[in-house]
């Protein structure tokens, strides 16, 4: 915890258990550890749509992060979003597990450089 | 870099802590190969045979290591990477050092990667552990996960090991040897 929370100075633990990961954290109610390769298809098969603009995110949406070659590597859960700055961007706070290494709150953006980069937003609403 | 350092520092916990963010085991081995420790050990044992053995003689150690059984096994990454290690650089020792880390217990990435090693067919022919903290009939947060996990049978846990192992064996520690020929 001390090694995360000293690479990521947003990211508040919420717990360091590590019987699931972020897939499991999501879908699985924390109960077990799904590969991130199934990601696609649980979004397409649970009837989750890739949201257009950011100005349609809420909390409770899903943020998706993909590695430079495409693939799927992390998910999380949008619990806070920030007020619109005047250039239109604002804060996203995530809380997702961070493989077996605990899950934490932390802002989109500030995760392992293994767990690439927040590319796109997903919702289930409808 | 030398052997000692690049060993210490894969079996460091700033190590473990940066690969095991991730959360498959293509993704574990992809960032496993963007360590700086582990692309200097793949040069050291590609170079030498007193290597191998040393890597040898430490999966045996970390195997046979006491450990809490309350807990994950806290030997499972610099395991599976010694042992990813061996698989490329020495076939002879690969298998003798799979029997070793497949006995580890409480482990993931380097029981997964043993057992592939020792028995790929009848590996995947078994139902895959993906269950880690309770029933699957009892999982009911997701319409498709119950799909997923009755066709995560060995073929499809192990798909990573069809495509990503052989790609690494071929690509990836030749571009980490630095031209060093194996």
């Amino acid at each position: 915890m001390e090694v995360v929370k000293a690479n990521h100075p947003t990211a508040v633990e919420r717990s360091l258990r590590s019987t699931y990961n972020c897939m499991g954290m999501v879908f699985a109610s924390r109960r077990t550890c799904i590969d991130i390769e199934h990601l696609g298809l649980l979004l397409s098969e649970d009837g989750y749509r890739k949201l257009d603009a950011a100005s349609e995110l809420q909390v409770g949406d899903l943020a998706v992060y993909r590695v430079d070659s495409g693939d799927f590597s992390h998910v999380g859960v949008v619990y806070y979003l920030g007020p619109f700055r005047v250039d239109g961007s604002r804060d996203v706070y995530v809380m997702s597990q961070w493989g077996r290494d605990g899950e934490y709150l932390h802002r989109v953006d500030d995760v392992n450089v293994n767990l690439g980069t927040p590319t796109e937003y997903w919702t289930d609403r409808t | 870099m030398n052997l000692q350092e690049a060993l210490a520092e894969i079996e460091s916990p700033e190590f473990d802590t940066n690969v095991n963010v991730v959360s498959g085991s293509r993704a574990f081995f992809r960032a496993v190969a963007k360590e700086p420790s582990v692309i200097e050990a793949s040069r050291l044992i590609l170079e030498s045979g007193d290597v191998r053995e040393v890597m040898l003689g430490r999966i045996i150690e970390l195997s046979a290591a006491n450990i809490d059984m309350s807990y994950e096994n806290p030997h499972d990454t610099p395991l599976a990477v010694l042992l990813w290690l061996t698989y490329y650089s020495a076939p002879e020792l690969c298998k003798v050092a799979a029997l070793y880390a497949a006995n580890a217990a409480n482990c993931w990435y380097a029981t997964k990667l043993a057992n592939n090693i020792i028995a790929p067919q009848s590996a995947r022919k078994t139902r895959a552990n993906v269950m880690v903290g309770g029933d699957v009939g009892n999982i009911g947060t997701s319409s498709s996960l119950t799909t997923i996990i009755r066709m995560m049978d060995y073929s499809k846990r192990y798909r990573f090991l069809d495509r990503a192992v052989p790609k690494f064996a071929s690509t990836k520690i030749q571009d980490l040897s630095f031209g060093v020929s194996s």
